[in-house]
C-alpha cells in the first residue's frame, strides 16, 4: 500500500496549508508533509472482508509456523539499486534438441511446443494483415512489408514495475494484466513476455504490430524501411532503472521463455540470426537524422543466452544506407558492445565515401536525400497514387553492388 | 564551429571574454546585458526559467519582489558585409558576428527581420528544440547567458520548464530535456526541471492550495496540468498554439508569420468587431486553436485513470503569450461551457501576468524546495 494511507489525511493537510499565508511556505509544506506521490491521490478501496479472511489465514499460518520450529524464511532481495557493469556476451548455443521444434498441443487459450514454449493466446488482438510491398528510389529498392516475417525486434515495455517478491504476487499480476490489456488495445507487439516468463500472443504473426515506429534495418538481400510490417516484435515486461544504462530487471524465466520463443520463430520462418536485433538498433528519427529515437535494449540484451550471435557488433544500416548519425544521448544509452558496432559503421561510412570520391558531408547529404525520397515514395504509395509500388521480385542495387532477386 | 573572439561593447570600454571556449562569437551590444529589467549583478540562490517556443523568461526574487527578464527565442542571420555591420552599429542593434554572418538575437530579432523582410529563425518548434535548426543550442545558450549576467555571480540553481508529452504523440521530449540539461551542465548551473502546466499552478493557484488546472498557451504547444494539493495528477500538451495561428493566418493573408505575430500580440482582441481582414482571420484561427485545446482537454480528462477524487469544483488558470489578448478568457469560457466537460469548474481566470506565470511558478517551486 506504500504511503496511500495518507489519502485519509488530505483534508487535514488542506486545512493546515490554508493557515500558511506565504505561498512559497505553503507549497513547501504541501510538498514536504507527504503529498508527494501520485498514489496518495487515489482513494483507498479497502476490501474489509478480504482483510478479515487474510488476518485469519495469517494467524493460522503463524501458529503452524511456530509449531513446526519456524524453518521457513522469506527471501526478499528487491530490485538492486545503482549502476551495474555491462553484461558480457557469452554464447549459450542451441542444443541438438532445441534445433527441431514442433507444435505439440493446440487448445483454446494455449499452444504448447516441443521445446517447452507455451504461448497464451487468450489476449490475441487481430490487426491488419502484413503486406508484401516495396518502394523504388532510383535503382534502389526498399522493402516496406513482407507477408513472412523477415526478422525479430526486441523491446522493453518500460512499464511500472512492482518489486519481484513473493508477497507482491497480487500486485505483480494486476500490473501484468493491465499491461497486457494496454498493449493488446494498441496492437503494440506480436508477443509480450511477462515477468513470470509467460508468453502472450498479442498480434498474430501474419499481421502488422505497431512496435518499431520509424525504423531501418538491412540484411544481405534487402533494406527494410518499415520494420513494423516486415519484422516481429517481442517485448519483455521490464523498466529501465534510474542510474542503469538499460534495465537488467528481466527475470531468468523471461530469458528462458524468450529463448524458446525466438528459436521457434526462427525455425518456423527461416529468420536469419543477424535479423534478430533490438529496437534501439533499428529506431530512427527522420526529423534530426539521428539513430536511436528509442533506446530500449540499447545495451545488455542477452543475445548469448537466447542463442544468438552478438548482434550489437553489426554496423548500423541506417547510418550506411541513409546517412543517419548518432549523438551523445544515444551513446550514453548504449554500452561498449554497441560502440564497436557504431565504430565499424563510422569506418565503413568513411570507406564508402572514399570509394565514390565524395567528401563525408556530401556523401551523407546524398544518402539523406535517398531516405527522404523513400519516405515520399511510401507516403505516395499509402495515398494510393503511386506507381513506385513494386511486387515482390523487383531488382535492387545495394550500396553500389548488384543484388540478387528477392 | 564558431571561432572565439573578444566581446566588444559599442563604446569600446566594456570588454569581456566569452566564457565558453567551444564557441566563437563576437557579442556587440548597445548595453552590455541588453536586457529589460534588473540592475547590477546579484547573487540569487534560485532562478526560474521558462524555456518556451516563443520566449525565454527568467525570474528571480529580490527581497519581497519577483523580477522578470524576457527575451524572444528567435534570431535572424544574414550574410556578413561591412555595410550591414555598420548599419547595425548605427542603429544600436545587439548582434553577434560569426565568421560569415551577422546574427541578431532575442528581442531585437523582429525589428531586424522586418527591416530585411525575412522570417525569423526559431531555435524551438512545437515546444521542443527545432530539429531543423542547427544553431538551436548555441542561440538558446547565448540568450540565456545574456540574461543570466545579472544573476550568475553565485551559480544559482535553475528551475526550468519543460512541456508535457503531446496527446496522441509518441513521447519525444527526452532529447529536448537531456540536451538542455547538458547545456546547463556545460554552463555549470545546477538544474531541476518542472512541468510547464504545473508551474502555472504554482504561480497562480496558491489560494486553492495549488489545486486546479494550469494551462500555458505558448508558441508551440498548449500545456495542461491538473494538480491536487500541489501534486501533479496528470499533464499533457496540445500541439496547436500561437505558431499555428501565425502560420495559418499568414497562409491565408500572404503576410509574414512574424508580422501576424506582432499584430496578434499588440492590438488584437476578441470583441466580435474586426476592422481589418487580418484581425478577422486571426479570430478564426484563434477559435480553431481554443476548440482544439478544449477537445483535447475533454478527451484527456474523460479517459485518464489518474483522476483524483475532487470534493468540489476546481479553477482553471490560463497563461502564456497566446492567452494574452483581451477577451481570450471569455472566449475560452464560452467554448468550454458549451462543451460537456467532465470536471466541474469553479472559475476560469487569467494569470496575473500571462507572459511570466510559468517562469514565476518555476521559481516558486525552486524557492519552496530551497528555503528553510
Amino acid at each position: 500500500m506504500g504511503e496511500r494511507w495518507k489519502h485519509w489525511l488530505l483534508p487535514w493537510y488542506n486545512r493546515k496549508a490554508q493557515r500558511i499565508t506565504d505561498p512559497v511556505q505553503r507549497l513547501r509544506y504541501l510538498r514536504t508533509v507527504g503529498v508527494n506521490s501520485e498514489e496518495i491521490l487515489k482513494p483507498l478501496d479497502i476490501p474489509w472482508a478480504r482483510i478479515g479472511v487474510g488476518v485469519a489465514l495469517a494467524t493460522i499460518a503463524a501458529i503452524l509456523f511456530f509449531r513446526t520450529g519456524g524453518s521457513v524464511r522469506a527471501v526478499s532481495k528487491g530490485i538492486p539499486k545503482g549502476p551495474r557493469p555491462s553484461r558480457e556476451y557469452v554464447l549459450d548455443p542451441l542444443t541438438a534438441n532445441e534445433q527441431k521444434v514442433w507444435l505439440v498441443e493446440l487448445k483454446t487459450g494455449q499452444e504448447v511446443y516441443s521445446n517447452g514454449l507455451r504461448i497464451e493466446t487468450a489476449n490475441t488482438a487481430p490487426h491488419e494483415p502484413r503486406p508484401e510491398e516495396a518502394v523504388a528510389v532510383g535503382r534502389h529498392r526498399y522493402v516496406t512489408g513482407t507477408t513472412k516475417p523477415a526478422g525479430i525486434v526486441f523491446h522493453t515495455t518500460e512499464s511500472h514495475m512492482e518489486a519481484f517478491e513473493q508477497g507482491k504476487n497480487r500486485d505483480l499480476q494486476r500490473v501484468g494484466k493491465w499491461l497486457i490489456d494496454f498493449v493488446a488495445r494498441n496492437h503494440y507487439y506480436h508477443y509480450l513476455i511477462d515477468r513470470f516468463g509467460r508468453v502472450h500472443r498479442i498480434v498474430p504473426e501474419e499481421q502488422v504490430a505497431n512496435h518499431a515506429g520509424r525504423s531501418v534495418w538491412a540484411d544481405a538481400k534487402n533494406t527494410y524501411v518499415d520494420v513494423n510490417a516486415s519484422f516481429l516484435g517481442i517485448s519483455l515486461e521490464s523498466e529501465t532503472q534510474p542510474g542503469v544504462l538499460i534495465s537488467e530487471s528481466v527475470t531468468p524465466a523471461q530469458v528462458h521463455a524468450l529463448r524458446t520463443l525466438v528459436t521457434m520463430l526462427r525455425l518456423k520462418y527461416g529468420i536469419e540470426e543477424g535479423n534478430c536485433i533490438t529496437h534501439a538498433q533499428v529506431s530512427v528519427n527522420p526529423d534530426n537524422f539521428r539513430i536511436g529515437a528509442h533506446t530500449d535494449w540499447a545495451s545488455n540484451f542477452p543475445f548469448g543466452e537466447v542463442g544468438l550471435p552478438d548482434n550489437y557488433l553489426k554496423p548500423s544500416p541506417a547510418m550506411l544506407e541513409f546517412g543517419f548519425e548518432y549523438d551523445d544521448t544515444y551513446k550514453f544509452a548504449t554500452g561498449a558492445r554497441m560502440w564497436k558496432g557504431l565504430e565499424s559503421s563510422d569506418k565503413i561510412f568513411a570507406d564508402e565515401a572514399g570509394a565514390v570520391g565524395r567528401p563525408f558531408g556530401q556523401h551523407r547529404s546524398e544518402l539523406k536525400r535517398r531516405y527522404r525520397a523513400a519516405l515520399d515514395a511510401i507516403k505516395a504509395a499509402n495515398a494510393g497514387q503511386d506507381s513506385h509500388v513494386e511486387s515482390e521480385g523487383s531488382g535492387r542495387q545495394d550500396r553500389g553492388q548488384s543484388s540478387e532477386e528477392q | 564551429m564558431w571561432r572565439v573572439k573578444e566581446a566588444v561593447d559599442k563604446t569600446g570600454d566594456n570588454r569581456r571574454k566569452s566564457n565558453n571556449p567551444s564557441r566563437s562569437m563576437e557579442i556587440m551590444s548597445k548595453t552590455e546585458a541588453g536586457v529589460a529589467n534588473g540592475s547590477a549583478a546579484k547573487s540569487f540562490p534560485v532562478l526560474g526559467l521558462d524555456v518556451g517556443t516563443s520566449r525565454i523568461v527568467l525570474s528571480w526574487k529580490d527581497s519581497e519582489h519577483y523580477s522578470f527578464n524576457s527575451q524572444l527565442n528567435a534570431f535572424v542571420a544574414v550574410p556578413y558585409t561591412r555595410m550591414t555591420e555598420n548599419a547595425l552599429r548605427r542603429e544600436g542593434v545587439p548582434f553577434e558576428k560569426h565568421e560569415h554572418e551577422l546574427v541578431v538575437l532575442g528581442n531585437e530579432a523582429p525589428r531586424f527581420a522586418d527591416l530585411l523582410n525575412v522570417e525569423m529563425r526559431r531555435p524551438m518548434v512545437q515546444g521542443v528544440l527545432n530539429p531543423a535548426e542547427s544553431e538551436s543550442i548555441p542561440v538558446i545558450r547565448n540568450i540565456i547567458e545574456t540574461m543570466m549576467k545579472q544573476t550568475d555571480s553565485g551559480k544559482p540553481k535553475v528551475y526550468f520548464s519543460v512541456p508535457a508529452a503531446p496527446l496522441h504523440a509518441e513521447e519525444g521530449l527526452t532529447y529536448h530535456e537531456a540536451t538542455l540539461r547538458q547545456m546547463f551542465a556545460e554552463m555549470k548551473y545546477p538544474v531541476q526541471v518542472i512541468n510547464e502546466g504545473l508551474a502555472v499552478v504554482y504561480s497562480e493557484l496558491e489560494d486553492t492550495n495549488f489545486t486546479g488546472i494550469g494551462i500555458s498557451c505558448g508558441g508551440g504547444l498548449c500545456n495542461v496540468c491538473l494538480a491536487y494539493l500541489s501534486m501533479p495528477a496528470f499533464s499533457f500538451s496540445v500541439p496547436k498554439a500561437g505558431d499555428f495561428i501565425d502560420a495559418s493566418v499568414a497562409g491565408v493573408t500572404g503576410d509574414l508569420s512574424n508580422r501576424v505575430r506582432i499584430v496578434k500580440e499588440d492590438n488584437f482582441h476578441f470583441n466580435g468587431a474586426y476592422p481589418e481582414k487580418l484581425h478577422q482571420v486571426i479570430a478564426v484561427y484563434y477559435d480553431d486553436m481554443i476548440q482544439s485545446l478544449i477537445n483535447g482537454m475533454k478527451e484527456a480528462f474523460s479517459n485518464t485513470k489518474k483522476m483524483p477524487k475532487l470534493s468540489k469544483p476546481i479553477p482553471i488558470v490560463l497563461s502564456g503569450g497566446t492567452a494574452s489578448p483581451k477577451g481570450f478568457r471569455d472566449r475560452f469560457e464560452k467554448l468550454l461551457r458549451a462543451t460537456d466537460f467532465p470536471v466541474q469548474i469553479s472559475e476560469i481566470r487569467l494569470a496575473r501576468n500571462p507572459m511570466t506565470a510559468t517562469a514565476k511558478g518555476a521559481l516558486v517551486a525552486g524557492l519552496a524546495e530551497s528555503e528553510a
